[in-house]
């Protein structure tokens, strides 16, 4: 397990999810899900599709109104006090574009305003995410891939302490995955940022998250380290790795752990 | 006002990389102003019996346009984000609904700038019809069928968010609904007498009433321009609520992330 740096641990969490529930008309999405962020960490929100983790993405980011219970950004209701809550988070998801007939520079230029972010801001993320010879390509001719970058760019633009990505690697080639993982990885020891992050690339996963959640039919089924829930899950205490893969597997068929 | 403007810059530069958004602000209404100038030209030759003919019919046209652009202009500029897969993205920062809808009333205001003055200098150019000779009247005509443009657009934009992209038709065909009983191009008096009523109720009937009042009598009907701005202020308040109420319940039906 990774631990996060001290130095940014903190009283209030980056991420409270407490008791929630989202019923819609025609099916009930969240069944009372909670967890927490800290401050720093990185944690895997996992489950098979239809698990219920973009509805708690999407209540997180304000998008959706939980039926009960609540979420906190560092202490914020992004429903109540949502520019205060949502300038601390980026996000970015590969059904978050941008304007696909603006280029990438100018579709950055409009977020940094949104988000506030300092002068100079477009120039540093599009460098970060070595995305300079691409800053004048219009969004929509880019591949999947670049876009999927150029949205991480949009995500970092404001330095946020705290970044929801959903899939952040889903269209990404094998090389720039592995840039992007040790870039998150990077940020979070330099700035301390904390990440809540969907994923079905259990490998990845593994080698990312401090801890998992795992969600199915709308419920946590399982929490901790990769290891301590491999281990619960598949009933093997022997475990001297993760087995996120199998553990995925297990609760997709079988249901809760 | 940081994210207002931001959204506002957005809309412009898309009108610089969107030939789309430049026929929209552009090239219709200077179609609109050649084929009512002729077609006026045409009647005002066979001798028909109306003063200030020119005036009359491109005048209406000017006005009706504006009325138009600046309804369509709300609607689509959120079509623009649907269909481009950026609601999530924009609805996910920290801009509120009320700033995203002020951003795009007030892109409408700016592209209803361009189109006034496009059309205008076509009128004088190609007919010497003078929109300006309608004098400081134009100033209460512009703006009343702005706020009445406001409202059909938020309307129209609260039918999409909450019945999804296949109602994008009611963008261009809201506006084109209420013409019929706006006397846009021949008097109230001419219309049935059901249509009447419903005209009454209609602030862009009191507007062309009252602009064909200054351009035939060249008197301004101060009881008309009451009326449209009393219905335009009712009318905008309702669509407010509307919307504001349509997205609340988009929110609790988890329907901005889906809105295709």
């Amino acid at each position: 397990m990774r631990t996060p740096p001290t130095s940014v641990m903190g009283h209030v969490p980056a991420v409270l999810v407490r008791d929630l529930t989202k019923r819609f008309p025609a099916a009930v999405a969240l069944g009372g899900v909670s967890f927490e962020v800290q401050r720093g960490e990185i944690l895997g929100l996992l489950g098979p599709n239809g698990a219920g983790k973009t509805t708690t993405l999407h209540v997180l980011l304000g998008l959706v109104r939980p039926t009960t219970g609540h979420v906190r950004i560092f202490g914020l209701d992004p429903h109540r006090e949502r520019a205060a809550a949502l300038r601390h988070v980026g996000f970015a998801s590969p059904e978050a574009l941008m304007d696909w007939r603006l280029t990438v520079e100018e579709n950055l230029r409009v977020y940094a305003e949104f988000y506030g972010a300092e002068r100079g801001a477009v120039a540093r993320t599009l460098a970060v995410l070595e995305l300079e010879s691409e800053a004048r390509t219009k969004f929509g001719q880019l591949s999947l891939g670049q876009q999927m970058r150029a949205g991480l760019a949009r995500s970092l633009l404001h330095s946020p302490e705290l970044l929801v990505l959903d899939e952040p690697t889903a269209s990404l080639d094998p090389d720039i995955s592995d840039k992007t993982r040790h870039l998150l990885l990077s940020l979070r020891e330099e700035r301390g940022l904390s990440i809540l992050y969907t994923s079905h690339d259990m490998a990845e996963v593994e080698a990312l998250c401090d801890r998992v959640v795992f969600l199915h039919h709308g419920r946590v089924v399982a929490e901790g380290t990769p290891l301590a829930v491999s281990r619960r899950v598949l009933s093997r205490a022997d475990l001297d790795a993760a087995l996120l893969e199998e553990v995925f597997l297990k609760i997709s068929r079988e249901g809760g752990a | 006002m940081r994210r207002v403007r931001a959204l506002v810059l957005r809309y412009l530069l898309l009108l610089r990389r969107d030939p789309a958004r430049v026929v929209d602000t552009f090239y219709w209404p200077l179609i609109d102003i050649a084929v009512w100038g002729l077609l006026t030209s045409f009647v005002a030759g066979r001798g028909a019996k109306l003063p200030n003919a020119i005036g009359v019919f491109l005048g209406a046209a000017i006005l009706w346009n504006l009325f138009f652009r600046c309804a369509q202009d709300v609607s689509v500029s959120f079509l623009d984000d649907v269909w481009s897969r950026s609601v999530v993205t924009i609805f996910a920062s920290p801009l509120s609904f009320g700033e995203f809808a002020l951003a795009i009333m007030l892109l409408g205001l700016v592209k209803l700038m361009l189109t006034l003055a496009a059309m205008s200098i076509a009128a004088w150019l190609l007919y010497a019809f003078n929109l300006f000779s309608l004098g400081i009247a134009l100033v209460p005509f512009v703006a009343n069928l702005v706020l009445l443009g406001w409202s059909v657009g938020l309307v129209s934009l609260a039918l999409i968010l909450r019945f999804g992209g296949r109602w994008a038709i009611v963008a261009w065909s809201l506006p084109f609904l209420l013409m019929p009983f706006s006397s846009v191009f021949y008097p109230e008096s001419v219309l049935p007498p059901v249509a009447k009523v419903v005209a009454r109720a209609i602030p862009a009937n009191h507007v062309f009433e009252g602009m064909r009042s200054v351009v035939m009598d060249g008197r301004m009907d101060w009881g008309r321009l009451g009326w449209a701005t009393a219905l335009n202020l009712l009318y905008l308040a309702l669509a407010a609520a509307v919307t504001a109420w349509v997205f609340r319940v988009a929110l609790r039906r988890g329907l901005l992330p889906k809105v295709r």
